[in-house]
């Protein structure tokens, strides 16, 4: 009995010693994990877990003066595949084929690539997305792009102000281009532990401190501490420069070899952490050596501050030492959104302008037409309309030759419509009066060319005219005689001093020049042919412009089509000031230019354009289309450029008509257009009409017939 | 009487009686810890290690709450968003006079008349009116 009661002592302390010695082995795996090898386990942990994402702004929505909306971004879901998780290529790639009514075969390439990631559809219509995942596919996932869908509520109207955005939602025409920076807004990125189907882990808040370096986050230390003691590169020069001057004693005694101190080390990162809290010290040339990615590459032109702006310094530091410093894992520097814009447009009036002339190119079955509608006294452009247009959701499937904006980017010959200018120029400079008369017969020589007037049966009975009966009547002749009275200098510097020959500055990408050559090489019979719209290319916005000055009192101002920017919540808005591009008239001069337009419509060729109820004015024209060079003999551009109401101008308007066909008359063709379109607008804009104590008819035009018939 | 000294009292000396002693019990100078003690030390131990636990599974579960809120929201700003926008397409003039002119029968407005209308006169003139008025009579 005792030695089998001593046995079982024994075994019990044996088995004591076993159970011990696992218990001691475990503490002692389980220290070595925790704390000898923790910052090992650290980084192969944060390899596998960490993940980071780009973050994109939600694209700012653009708006018309009154607050309607012309284009809005939806986020809309997008299908990602990870090919190497597709257990059955074939039969996902039939599923998604019939769901998206694609081609197989194109999905099935982009499912056998093994691609860990790749896009199979880009923001598509949520019902299909909602079809797609209830198959659930594996290896086949639904990720919501936060820059969303871009859309146009309103359809064509306004798409050459537009313009129309790429699949990844950067502006490609028109102002989505031309304030892509505005309505883009600023990516952000985000760093945190994912799971195996990329969602986000949200234990990692993004602590103080985050971004700030620690002495666990040196992969190797040796080579990092090497880098910098030499210092070969921009990056670690600069860093050196900026390290106190005990740190570079330190790295200058430290010989290269072995472990640094780990005094060196921490004073390193003492000093790395003062870089990373200061401004962005990111500079092309210094990091011109430097593999930046191209979402670092975008934050760092970003204007951010706190701990945001730490996050890009860590980043920056990440990029320039991927090999020795380890990724911080907590990361999140937000997206801005983007900024929405008021457009100058009136959307009812854009509608109006664009019906109607689409109506009046069908009509003369023309090859095209521009109108533009601008308020004089501040340069709003109230509607802009190009023949023929395109729905700005296809904008990158339209042809180029209709997406250009031809209101901007088409130079052609003015004609008769640049008499209006040599009249201003001619009363302005004193060299001419409303009196003096000029010669206006059928054909005038100078330098060795004949000039005639029209063939349009209008000729000067008494072979002379005033300057207003040049213009009512608008003869050749009387034109180049006018221009010959004022001379070359003086009509040359008028035309620069109205905005010819150089850009007006309109916030509308693309914009000509139009061409005007130097006062200097004018010959007498270039002096001639400019004094009535020839040998001179305009834009359709210089003419606005220009004609603007005249309606305003002299006071030309830049045309703009953004009148105001605000934060997406409606916060923080910023009203743009209207530009003045100088006053190159005297207001008496714009008095009696406007009274001539009005007797053009009057008494001379732009009687089309009345509007009842209300006094207007304006000039036709009639050109030679020129290609290639040289005037094409069947081709003309008929153009009208007015002004109403003539007492209190609030709009200009250019018409031009590319092409017609039979008609070919300004007078004709562009200059009922304006009858037809302001009749409606002025109603629109609220304008009185005038008061002479009787009852005003103010009815419109009637109808066309095919309107009639289908009413 | 401590037991290691035991004297014969009553025997004579020559005499001596042989007893088995026990190995005297040696004093430990050890203090007795009451079983009480450690048992309240551990549920102590095992109490605030569960407090931490339970803070930080809360404070997790606070966390992924937050992330769960941040998608709703998100979700529900897009259907707002999506609304907005259903509701600029039906505002879009060129539908609307669809509507008008096919569903409705509207043509568009064949006269406008627009009558001036004049500024009332004031008490005080039309007095004076009236009395030219009496006067002329």
């Amino acid at each position: 009995m005792k030695s089998h009661q001593k046995v079982m002592k024994v075994r019990f302390f044996l088995l004591f010693i076993v159970l011990a010695l696992c218990f001691f082995l475990l503490i002692g795996n389980l220290l070595r994990i925790q704390a000898f090898e923790y910052n090992r386990y650290r980084k192969l942990a944060i390899n596998q877990q960490v993940g980071q994402i780009e973050i994109n702004a939600l694209r700012g929505a653009i708006y018309d003066r009154n607050g309607s909306c012309l284009a809005f971004s939806v986020a809309r879901p997008s299908i990602a595949v990870n090919a190497k998780m597709v257990t059955n290529p074939e039969r996902t790639a039939t599923y998604l084929a019939l769901a998206l009514g694609w081609k197989k075969k194109d999905i099935l390439a982009t499912l056998e690539s093994g691609a860990g990631f790749a896009w199979i559809a880009r923001k598509i219509d949520e019902r299909v997305a909602n079809q797609i995942e209830r198959l659930q596919l594996p290896g086949v996932y639904l990720i919501n792009e936060s820059s969303g869908k871009r859309f146009y509520p309103k359809a064509r109207i306004a798409c050459h102000i537009l313009g129309y955005t790429g699949v990844d939602d950067q502006g490609l025409e028109g102002a989505e281009a031309n304030y892509e920076e505005i309505l883009a807004g600023k990516v952000g990125l985000m760093r945190s532990a994912m799971d195996q189907r990329g969602r986000i882990i949200p234990i990692g808040r993004q602590s103080e401190g985050a971004a700030l370096l620690n002495m666990a986050d040196y992969k190797e230390p040796v080579k990092f501490a090497v880098k910098l003691k030499f210092a070969k590169d921009p990056v670690s020069r600069y860093i050196k420069e900026h390290c106190s001057p005990e740190t570079r004693q330190q790295l200058n005694e430290y010989s290269g070899y072995g472990m640094p101190p780990v005094e060196l080390m921490q004073a390193v990162t003492d000093d790395l952490n003062k870089l990373i809290k200061g401004p962005c010290f990111f500079e092309e040339k210094r990091f011109a050596d430097v593999w930046l990615s191209e979402i670092v590459r975008k934050l760092v032109i970003q204007d951010r501050k706190g701990e945001e702006l730490q996050a890009i310094n860590r980043l920056l530091i990440e990029e320039t030492y991927p090999d020795e410093i380890v990724q911080a894992h907590d990361l999140y520097i937000p997206p801005v959104p983007g900024k929405n814009i008021y457009l100058t447009i009136d959307e009812t009036v854009q509608y109006i302008v664009e019906k109607e002339l689409d109506k009046q190119v069908k009509k003369f079955h023309a090859a095209g037409g521009t109108v533009i509608v601008m308020d004089p006294s501040n340069g709003d452009i109230l509607a802009l309309a190009n023949s023929p247009s395109y729905m700005p959701t296809h904008g990158i499937d339209a042809s180029r030759a209709v997406v250009r904006n031809k209101a901007v980017c088409d130079n052609y010959e003015p004609g008769s419509t640049f008499k209006i200018i040599l009249a201003a120029a001619a009363f302005d400079c004193g060299k001419v009066s409303t009196t003096d008369r000029f010669f206006s017969g059928h054909s005038l020589e100078i330098g060795g060319y004949s000039l005639r007037n029209a063939n349009d049966g209008l000729s000067s009975i008494n072979g002379t005219e005033t300057v207003e009966g040049v213009i009512t009547y608008s003869f050749n002749t009387g034109s180049a005689a006018i221009g010959l009275r004022i001379g070359t200098p003086v009509l040359s510097s008028y035309c620069e001093s109205l905005g010819f020959g150089k850009a007006t500055g309109v916030d509308m990408p693309g914009e000509a020049e139009g061409i005007l050559a130097p006062g200097k090489f004018w010959k007498p019979i270039n002096l001639a042919t400019i004094s009535y719209g020839h040998g001179i290319s305009v834009t359709p916005m210089q003419m606005v412009q220009a004609y603007g000055a005249i309606a305003n009192e002299g006071v030309m101002m830049r045309p703009r089509i953004v009148r105001k920017m605000s934060d997406q919540d409606g916060k923080n808005t910023n009203v743009l000031t209207p530009k003045m591009s100088g006053k190159p008239l005297k207001a008496k001069t714009s008095h009696e230019v406007l009274k001539i337009l009005k007797g053009v419509c009057e008494n001379g060729t732009g009687k089309a354009a009345l509007v009842k109820g209300y006094s207007v004015g304006g000039k036709t024209g009639t050109a030679n289309m020129v290609v290639n060079g040289m005037y094409a003999a069947d081709k003309y551009i008929a153009s009208f450029v007015g002004v109403a109401p003539i007492e209190d101008p609030r709009y200009v308007m250019l018409i031009k008509v590319d092409e017609p066909k039979g008609v070919i008359w300004g007078g004709s063709v562009a200059a009922p257009l304006f009858n037809k379109i302001g009749s409606q607008i002025l109603w629109r804009l609220g304008v009185q009409p005038k008061d002479d104590g009787k009852a005003a008819d103010l009815t419109p035009p009637a109808p066309e017939k095919e309107e009639k018939e289908a009413e | 009487m401590s037991p290691y000294k035991r004297k014969s009292i009553l025997l004579p000396k020559s005499i001596e009686i042989k007893t088995k002693r026990e190995k005297p019990r040696k004093k430990l100078f050890i203090y007795r810890i009451h079983p009480v003690y450690p048992t309240i030390l551990a549920i102590a131990i095992v109490f605030f290690i569960s407090a931490y636990l339970s803070q930080c599974s809360k404070l997790i579960r606070v966390q992924y709450n937050t992330h769960q809120l941040k998608i709703q929201k998100f979700e529900i700003q897009k259907e707002n968003r999506k609304i907005a926008l259903s509701i600029e397409k039906l505002e879009a003039p060129g539908r609307i006079e669809m509507i008008a002119r096919k569903k409705l029968g509207m043509i568009s407005p064949d006269k406008r008349i627009v009558i001036s209308l004049t500024e009332p006169a004031s008490t005080a003139e039309l007095e004076e009116a009236d009395n030219k008025v009496a006067t002329v009579r």
